[in-house]
């Protein structure tokens, strides 16, 4: 970046940040709580989301009390952080920190992982921050966690088998990173919900995209907190060599999963109509926008 | 003088259990992955895994284990049977058992199948020269007590542990999570009953039958403990005819009417020791070995066994040679009738494990044991019946059905004890090629159902299958230069009732080059906000 965009932006974002006091009057300023989507760059996972959850009005406002919580990374490869093929180990920590911190009842982590389990759970380093901070790890990769639902207007899932905790727990935070994907192009929020199934391969055998999209319509999470602190931008989703990460130092909070998934996209120079299930979520199950133009944004750099 | 001998019986059910123990544990050890840290302390004291590693790779330390075992049985007799001997410890744990349930016959047994025993040693270790580990893989006891194991302990130990597992888990605690289970083969797991089945109820009637007339490394601590230093005597002055010894003999071996020990098939338990209602048995140093007039008849009779011996097993060994040479000819010749239908077969030759090198490295040295099935940490290794071929039966493969092989874990390799599998380090494990990736498009799921896939894609660790475009689509185009056979592609292929894309074993390993980075770039935005 040219230090001259890196200014520019800086002010263009900083300017909201440090003087929304002296230009906005203070009605407007509780309303500015209302963000569609925060991102944040160049601090470290965990600090960036601090600032993020912040923005949005705090966790408490996603989190109550005695509430069960289920934080779904992605933790489906045997690689140490640094090779990005799964969320931030800091930033699941954090996560789950907060959530403890707001009085959650508990704060479950899983995934139905690719690699074996184990050898995923504790060299992506999650297991060790989630347990660190009072967190539950729980194994995904059984059948009898699952069970089956019906996926509403499903184009081509119609119905799923899902795993018992997102059913059964009152918050659901999905936690994806940024990586590129040999066949789905991008693999970010959405795609993340192929570790809460148990078949994932029905939905590679009858259109990827169409049953991406149609499972979003199932549970929305209640925040998509998208990890880009290392971005993994080819050879995804495994990644071959750490010669396939970029360090991008950013984080994108939203509930609106397709609005999380385009603006992430953005950032690996791919436009979200490019990426079919995106498209398909956003034209024909209007789960979200992907018009980055009409939400209300708040950009934050650290 | 008892007391001694009931310490020494005490120190011998701590070791034996102990040890014993271990052994177990490392097969049952699928929590902590701990295995492949302790598997070489704990198996090097096995006398046929050594025994393999001193024969095939003439490694200096199973060399000295070996020959200091065999000196040592020199000197005492077989106190390995009681000492290190898995199934031996497991024969004794039934042996209690039975006792408790009155149910054990222990009376003298004359010494009638220890010549078969004998001639089955001899083939089963000659026919290691011939490279033919078979016969040993079928009789070692450290062999039947893993297949044991592995076929029967395990997973009926990790089926509980699922079942506790989500019991807890229904009742929100996860300290105890599910384990996957070994892949069970039928035919590994009944001919692993059968052997049980014989072991045990033979043990019934005449104690430790199978070590005396089957085991082939009881054969060779049996014959050497004929000539050992020291000896269990029973010294006619004492002895009261009680019967006591006999009774609680484990081997069969003691005859109280005569005032004899067979101490080749003593086990050294130290029993009769004890139990003995006088000191009427000592176990001491064998000084009168030939001043016995009665004895010289003994030895020109064992002369004439000894004799016998070894003609039957010159005969066996040929017999067994013959047959090696008619297996190899029919080899071939299955050989030139693959290459007519190569299309079919090729795929059903079975996949071995990374350390393996290859498979006349790996058939050669394999026993059996199951341990690699066992801490196999996505159990991709599964057991076989005859999928090798009739000459190299139940060594475990890889099952790509069932798992895949994962691309940074060597455990296979750290545990195995005879180095069948060799011991590779995770760098060296990146650049074997255990088979090569073949795509065939004509199942392929993007081609078929005209949808995008992926599913192997996404999973291969090199990246040896990529996707390019198709049709608007992405179809996978594979590069097996880089193909390090995992099978990861193979395992997730969605495509039913074939598989677009699997996996070639080769008898050899091949080396896999180091993956490439010359995919299309695609650089992020250098905007803070691209939005």
């Amino acid at each position: 970046m040219k230090r001259r965009d890196f200014i520019k932006a800086i002010l263009a974002s900083g300017s909201e940040l440090f003087f929304p006091n002296l230009i906005l009057p203070k009605k407007t300023l509780a309303n500015n709580k209302n963000y569609d989507l925060v991102a944040v760059r160049g601090g470290n996972p965990d600090a960036m989301f601090y600032a993020a959850i912040k923005e949005l009005g705090g966790i408490e406002k996603y989190v109550r009390k005695g509430q069960t919580v289920v934080v779904k990374p992605n933790i489906g490869w045997d690689v140490p952080p640094e090779r990005a093929a799964n969320t931030n180990p800091l930033l699941v920590g954090a996560i789950v920190k907060v959530c403890i911190d707001a009085g959650a009842k508990k704060v479950y982590v899983f995934d139905n992982t690719c690699d074996n389990w184990q050898r995923a759970y504790s060299n992506s380093g999650i297991e060790r921050t989630v347990k660190q901070n009072g967190g539950e790890m729980v194994p995904g990769n059984f059948e009898r966690y699952y069970s089956e639902v019906e996926i509403p207007n499903g184009v081509k899932l119609k119905k799923a088998k899902v795993h018992e905790l997102i059913l059964n727990s009152d918050v659901f935070i999905n936690v994806p990173i940024l990586k590129h994907h040999s066949s789905a192009r991008l693999t970010i929020s959405m795609k993340n919900h192929m570790g809460i199934v148990w078949d994932r391969f029905y939905w590679h055998r009858n259109d990827l995209h169409q049953c991406i999209a149609d499972f979003s319509a199932y549970r929305k999470p209640d925040l998509n907190i998208i990890d880009a602190y290392r971005a993994m931008h080819r050879n995804g989703p495994r990644g071959v060599s750490e010669a396939d990460v970029i360090e991008l130092k950013a984080l994108i909070i939203s509930q609106d999963i397709v609005a999380a998934d385009s603006a992430a996209a953005k950032f690996l120079n791919y436009e979200p109509q490019e990426i079919p299930y995106i498209k398909i979520a956003a034209e024909q199950k209007k789960l979200g926008n992907y018009d980055l133009s009409k939400l209300r944004i708040k950009r934050i750099v650290l | 003088m008892k007391n001694f001998y009931s310490k020494i019986k005490l120190f011998r059910v701590i070791f034996s259990l102990t040890y014993f123990l271990s052994i177990v544990f490392l097969f049952l050890e699928f929590k902590f992955k701990l295995a492949a840290n302790f598997a070489d302390y704990i198996l090097f004291f096995q006398f046929a895994p050594s025994l393999i590693k001193f024969i095939f790779d003439a490694s200096l330390l199973p060399i000295i284990y070996v020959l200091s075992l065999l000196f040592l049985t020199l000197i005492f007799g077989r106190f390995y049977c009681s000492f290190l001997c898995p199934l031996g410890v497991l024969q004794d744990i039934f042996i209690k058992l039975f006792q408790k349930l009155k149910i054990l016959k222990q009376k003298f047994q004359s010494n009638k199948l220890q010549k078969l025993q004998y001639v089955l040693t001899i083939i089963i270790f000659s026919s290691l020269a011939f490279n033919f580990i078979l016969p040993l893989s079928l009789f070692d006891p450290y062999s039947i007590a893993g297949k044991l194991l592995g076929n029967f302990l395990i997973p009926l130990v990790v089926y509980i542990n699922n079942e506790i597992a989500y019991f807890i888990n229904s009742l929100d605690f996860y300290f105890i999570s599910p384990e996957k289970n070994i892949h069970f083969n039928f035919y590994s797991a009944l001919f692993s009953l059968i052997l049980f089945a014989i072991v045990f109820v033979t043990l019934a009637f005449y104690g430790r039958f199978y070590c005396n007339s089957i085991c082939p490394v009881g054969g060779i601590l049996s014959f050497a403990s004929k000539f050992s230093l020291f000896k269990l005597k029973i010294s006619s002055d004492q002895c009261l005819n009680c019967s006591l010894c006999q009774k609680y003999c484990k081997a069969n071996c003691i005859d109280y009417k005569n005032n004899t020990i067979d101490f080749s098939r003593c086990v050294l338990c130290f029993n009769c020791l004890i139990y003995c209602s006088k000191n009427g048995i000592k176990f001491e140093l064998d000084y009168k070995r030939n001043s016995l007039p009665k004895e010289n008849g003994v030895i020109s009779k064992s002369r004439r066994n000894f004799l016998n011996t070894i003609t039957f097993s010159a005969a066996g060994i040929l017999i067994l040679n013959d047959d090696l040479e008619a297996q190899k000819r029919n080899r071939h010749k299955n050989n030139n009738l693959l290459y007519d239908s190569i299309e079919l077969n090729r795929s059903k030759q079975p996949i071995i494990p990374p350390g393996a090198i290859s498979l006349q490295n790996y058939s050669t040295k394999c026993v059996s044991c199951m341990l690699c099935v066992a801490s196999c940490p996505t159990k991709v290794i599964v057991p076989t019946f005859n999928e090798f071929g009739w000459d190299k039966l139940f060594i475990p493969k890889l099952d790509y059905n069932y798992a895949y092989c994962q691309y940074d874990c060597v455990v296979c390799s750290e545990v195995c004890p005879t180095d069948a599998i060799l011991k590779i380090t995770i760098e060296q494990k990146q650049e074997i090629q255990l088979g090569k990736v073949r795509f065939k498009k004509r199942y392929c799921i993007v081609h078929t159902n005209n949808v995008e896939c992926g599913a192997c894609s996404e999973h291969c660790p090199t990246k040896a299958v990529n996707m390019i475009p198709y049709r608007g689509l992405h179809l996978p185009a594979v590069n097996d230069k880089i193909c390090v056979g995992c099978g990861a592609c193979e395992h997730v292929c969605p495509a039913r009732p074939r598989k677009a894309i699997i996996v070639e074993a080769h008898s050899i390993h091949q080396k896999a080059q180091k993956p490439k980075s010359d995919f299309e770039e695609r650089t992020h935005n250098e905007k803070l906000f691209p939005f």
